[in-house]
């Protein structure tokens, strides 16, 4: 019986740490949309030249998440894809914003400037307020 | 040397060793099975291939270099692990959703890992989520109240598998069987073997027993280990003596029935006078030749078959050879795992080595 107790104690500190990861993915996740689509603003681009972007900022860790968001995107009509034949490996897949993807755009950014202000207020209380 | 496989990747041809061959192919699945339910599934993947085979052709030097197991795990590693691919909507939820395990998809294996004896009580606890503890004392009062307990638990014990492979602790535990769970499960397994090398360590150089609880498990699990092997032992010895029985049993019979058709034949051939037997047992009108043919066939065949059983069951190569590596990547992290150990038990041996010349050098120096 006795080898249960130190097994309980060092499960309560683990459960705490999955907390801290959820919440940096969570995060992470959260403005990856809003970073896939300021990327895809000025030119097309297919999916290595946005990883490359993302990975180049550490937004993204693995490659693996994007393609879900890709596809939701696309499905819910903000972006556009067409094929384009590549020399060195297979078909590429370029994305283009579409006209809802540029207006959803315009108020992800209103938004994450606000989001950015208050949170800057709200962490830096002292520095803002000067 | 290795066998390759040619596969298409996303509209390109690539050569590919069989064993990274298994690994890419369990990859794609572990994250179909991670994509399930979510939106454009086929599309997700179809885009996912694609940058594999991207990824691929980077690595290529030339159309006869063929993908190894290296390759595949630098692209897993870019990539990211199946649960990476989830869409955001299971991360928000308040547990991940491959920790809630589903007691439906549990299955009830005997944990020989948590054992006390059989492992039975730590199975069933994990099978109803509940501490194996309560099981063990329900096990305890059952032997005061009817004595019905311990055959129950033998019982149990016989007719419950134990998990042996890490697929099937998984199971037992209800995660789902994918290469990540895989790979933490072995992960953790050597974490246990290195933490028990530990405590032996420990308790060597202090004389101290430190936790009382895993090594009285340990003690335990090791008795009932033995007492299950005696009864195996006295199981098979039983067995074997019964198959023994069946062949002296057939073998006679089997001559003793040849001797009498034998018998039989020459009486109907030589025909003494008076002494017609043969024809006065047989009350049939077929010839008797065809009668010692049907005879022969109708007792004879069972008696054969008895003989092959009673050889079966004597010899003991009735059990297929087992293969306990299924998934390669469990191979390669085997391997992975004992170059570790080498390269712990090395350091540790050096640094013994040094701590005793520096006691050697002190004690000079004294």
């Amino acid at each position: 019986m006795l080898y249960i107790i130190p097994f309980y104690v060092i499960d309560l500190p683990k459960i705490k740490i999955m907390k801290i990861e959820n919440t940096k993915a969570q995060m992470r996740k959260g403005v990856l949309e809003f970073c896939i689509l300021s990327v895809l603003k000025n030119k097309d681009a297919y999916v290595a030249e946005i990883l490359i972007t993302l990975k180049e900022a550490k937004l993204l860790v693995v490659e693996g998440t994007i393609y879900p968001l890709l596809t939701r995107l696309k499905n819910s009509g903000l972006l556009n894809y067409r094929w384009e034949e590549s020399t060195t490996g297979p078909p590429r897949k370029y994305y283009t914003l579409t006209e809802s993807g540029q207006l959803f755009l315009v108020e992800l950014t209103t938004t994450w400037n606000e989001l950015h202000n208050a949170v800057s207020l709200v962490t830096h209380p002292k520095t803002t307020k000067k | 040397m290795n066998k390759t496989v040619s596969i298409n990747l996303a509209g390109i041809f690539f050569h590919i060793d069989e064993d990274a061959y298994q690994n890419l192919k369990n990859y794609f699945k572990a994250i179909k099975k991670s994509l399930q339910n979510s939106e454009g599934e086929s599309e997700i993947l179809a885009d996912i291939e694609g940058r594999v085979s991207e990824l691929f052709s980077e690595r290529i030097k030339s159309s006869q270099h063929v993908i190894s197991n290296k390759e595949v795990d630098e692209i897993v590693s870019i990539m990211g692990q199946p649960e990476d691919y989830k869409i955001d909507e299971a991360l928000f939820e308040e547990s991940p959703e491959q920790e809630k395990s589903d007691i439906h998809k549990r299955r009830l294996f005997r944990d020989s890992d948590g054992a006390y004896v059989g492992g039975v009580s730590a199975g069933l606890g994990h099978y109803f989520g509940i501490d194996p503890l309560l099981i063990r004392l329900v096990w305890v009062l059952l032997i005061f109240g009817a004595g019905m307990g311990p055959l129950l638990y033998v019982i149990l014990w016989i007719l419950i598998p134990a998990a042996k492979t890490t697929a099937e602790k998984l199971a037992m535990m209800g995660k789902p069987v994918t290469i990540s769970n895989i790979e933490k499960k072995v992960q953790e397994e050597f974490e246990n073997v290195k933490a028990s090398l530990e405590r032996v360590k420990n308790s060597v150089n202090s004389d101290k027993i430190n936790d009382l609880g895993s090594t009285i498990q340990s003690k335990s699990r090791s008795f009932f280990e033995t007492l299950c092997d005696i009864a195996m032992f006295l199981f098979k010895l039983f067995f074997k003596a019964i198959g023994l029985l069946f062949i002296v049993v057939s073998i006679s019979s089997l001559i003793g029935f040849f001797i009498s058709l034998l018998t039989v034949g020459i009486a109907d051939a030589v025909h003494f006078p008076g002494l017609d037997f043969a024809d006065l047992v047989n009350s049939s009108t077929l010839p008797l030749w065809l009668v010692s043919i049907l005879a022969l066939l109708i007792a004879g065949i069972p008696i054969v078959f008895l003989l092959l059983l009673g050889l079966r069951m004597v010899s003991s190569r009735t059990h297929p050879v087992k293969s306990v590596y299924k998934v390669s990547t469990i191979r390669r992290l085997d391997h992975c795992i004992n170059h570790t150990y080498n390269l712990e038990s090395k350091t540790r041996l050096r640094l013994q080595n040094k701590c005793e010349c520096n006691r050697t050098i002190r004690v000079a120096s004294n």
